[in-house]
């Protein structure tokens, strides 16, 4: 095994698991600011809850770029060959 | 383990290869096309319990037309909500056992996103003209023109990687657990994807929506739209 | 990461297609339904307003009518007791006016009744009384009396208009004497004495027992009343004209 692909699977590695924390902390700030919201105005629930999950899967959405780089650079790494 | 990006090729007709995507997609498309023939075969004026929730479906996605673009949903309802059935009915469709979702595969999502791009540019070239549509290229103002030519390539590929990635990832990761694991185990995960199928289904329909009344709106002679779009 | 177009491209064919059958054999069907129903029931809606409205003219209309028929009720009320009041009236008057006049009649008639029966009564008792007075005056027949009645008609006939005694006179047949009783002895003296104050004409005696008392002068065209049944036929003529 070459440099190249250990450096490879070591970056996969480092982009799924850094690219995890900020869609982690930042769903976190939405879903504390949606709970936020829900406890001010109960009669708004659904509203509130149902662009909570659309905006958890936007946030979700960086985290999965990055799992897509990461498996770019498992199973299909342009420079491996 | 097989790569999530590449498709298997089960047959070749001529020089066409046919993937498993494609297949499950015909799969779908028969399901779909015969279901609703066979829903909406005796539409009355009093509706039963079928027609009532077929016409719930419809109503849910006119009001939700209708709220995202402010406009009559009418000439919207059978793209969107061809794209939002079909993506539902494709992520859903890894609960069969031995079924990958057509979303999963590259080929699928791009396919989605080119319609997209394509449904932008008509229904812009259809609302506003052509001369309308190259002018929504310069909202707000001439000097956004490569950005938002830019943009445009950039949102549907943004939207292309994001149903690949959430669909693939579930999939793949519910295969990682499986082989790990195969029983109970994935279950807690199963209901995890079903829920980002929904949604990505219901992202994917409403970003479709959002790109084209923008276009449209921005398309229009009278600027009074796009100052209404800047006042929130 | 490789991307094959020929799946692409298929699966893009495959989504239209499937957008065209959906939209002809889903959307457009059921959102049509739902526009039917609506249209229908705006329809509806219309429909029950006309008809509503329709109803509610048709009430008020009823309304009206009925008020209309109890006015009309009561006028024709009102008209037919004044009718028949009217005619109440009218008969009252009538029955009164009759009323009086049969009373009127009676009235009349009753008094005429007793008129008439007055005037039988008085001629009842004029007879009564003339004859009380013939039959008192048949017993109070006497020579005076007879001599009386002889110087009354020689009065008589000394006063009479010269027509009377020529009319008295010229009887063919000549004038007769009449007497109550057959004058016996008397008559040679009462012929001369009326041939004394008459003239020279026939004589000849009659007895007329109805005189009951007098001497009368009759010839054809002439009769010299002198008697007690002159008298009473005067009496009871003057009395029957009084009544």
């Amino acid at each position: 095994m070459d440099y190249l692909s250990l450096a490879s699977i070591v970056c996969a590695a480092f982009a799924v698991a850094f690219g995890a924390i900020g869609p982690a902390l930042a769903e976190g700030r939405a879903v504390a600011a949606a709970m936020d919201a829900i406890a001010r105005q109960p009669e708004a629930a659904n509203t509130i809850s149902r662009t909570l999950f659309v905006g958890l899967a936007m946030i979700e959405t960086t985290a999965i770029y990055c799992l897509v780089i990461a498996l770019l650079l498992l199973f299909a790494n342009p420079l491996l060959g | 383990m097989n790569s999530p990006l590449s498709s298997i090729i089960l047959f070749q007709i001529g020089p066409v290869p046919i993937t498993q995507a494609v297949l499950i997609t015909w799969g779908i498309m028969a399901v779909l096309v015969i279901g609703s023939a066979l829903l909406t075969r005796h539409l009355a004026l009093v509706p039963d319990k079928r027609q009532a929730m077929i016409e719930l479906i419809v109503t849910t996605m006119d009001t939700q037309i209708r709220e995202t673009t402010g406009t009559e949903p009418a000439p919207y309802r059978s793209f969107i909500g061809t794209l939002f059935l079909f993506i539902l009915v494709a992520n859903w469709s890894s609960l069969i056992p031995g079924l990958e979702p057509p979303t999963s595969k590259l080929e699928t999502d791009a396919a989605l996103a080119v319609l997209v791009f394509v449904s932008v540019v008509w229904f812009g070239v259809r609302g506003a003209g052509v001369g309308g549509y190259l002018r929504s290229f310069a909202a707000p103002n001439v000097a956004m023109i490569p950005l938002n030519m830019l943009e445009s390539i950039t949102r549907v590929f943004s939207m292309f990687v994001r149903l690949f990635g959430n669909v693939m990832s579930g999939v793949f990761v519910i295969g990682i657990v499986a082989s790990l694991a195969g029983l109970l185990v994935p279950i807690p995960l199963m209901a995890l994807d079903l829920l980002t199928g929904l949604v990505q289904a219901y992202i994917f329909a409403v970003l479709a929506m959002v790109f084209i009344s923008a276009t449209v709106e921005d398309g229009q002679p009278d600027p009074a739209p796009s100052l209404q779009k800047k006042v929130p | 990461m490789t991307i094959d177009f020929w799946g692409l491209g298929l699966q893009a064919v495959n989504v239209l297609i499937l957008v065209w059958l959906l939209s002809r054999l889903f959307w457009r069907p059921v959102a049509a339904a739902i526009a039917t129903r609506q249209d229908t029931a705006l329809t509806l809606i219309n429909t029950a307003k006309a008809t509503q409205a329709k109803a509610d003219a048709a009430l008020a209309e009823v309304t009206q009518t009925r008020a209309d028929i109890s006015s009309e009720r009561t006028a024709v009320l009102v008209a037919a007791r004044k009718e028949a009041e009217a005619a109440t009236s009218a008969t009252l008057a009538d029955a009164q006016a009759k009323a009086d006049a049969l009373l009127a009649a009676a009235k009349t008639e009753i008094a005429t009744e007793t008129e008439t029966a007055r005037k039988a009564n008085a001629a009842q008792a004029t007879d009564l009384s003339l004859d009380i007075a013939t039959r008192l005056l048949g017993q109070l027949n006497s020579p005076t009396v007879q001599a009386a009645f002889l110087s009354q008609l020689l009065l008589s006939i000394a006063e009479m208009p010269a027509a009377d005694r020529a009319a008295l006179k010229t009887d063919p047949n000549g004038v007769r004497i009449a007497t109550p009783t057959d004058p016996g002895a008397e008559k040679a003296v009462m012929e001369k004495t009326i041939r004394d104050s008459l003239g020279d004409v026939a004589l000849h005696f009659v007895t007329d027992p109805d005189l009951i008392a007098g001497v009368e002068l009759r010839s054809a065209h002439f009769v010299l009343h002198n008697s007690w049944q002159a008298d009473l036929s005067q009496v009871r003529k003057a009395v029957k004209h009084a009544a």
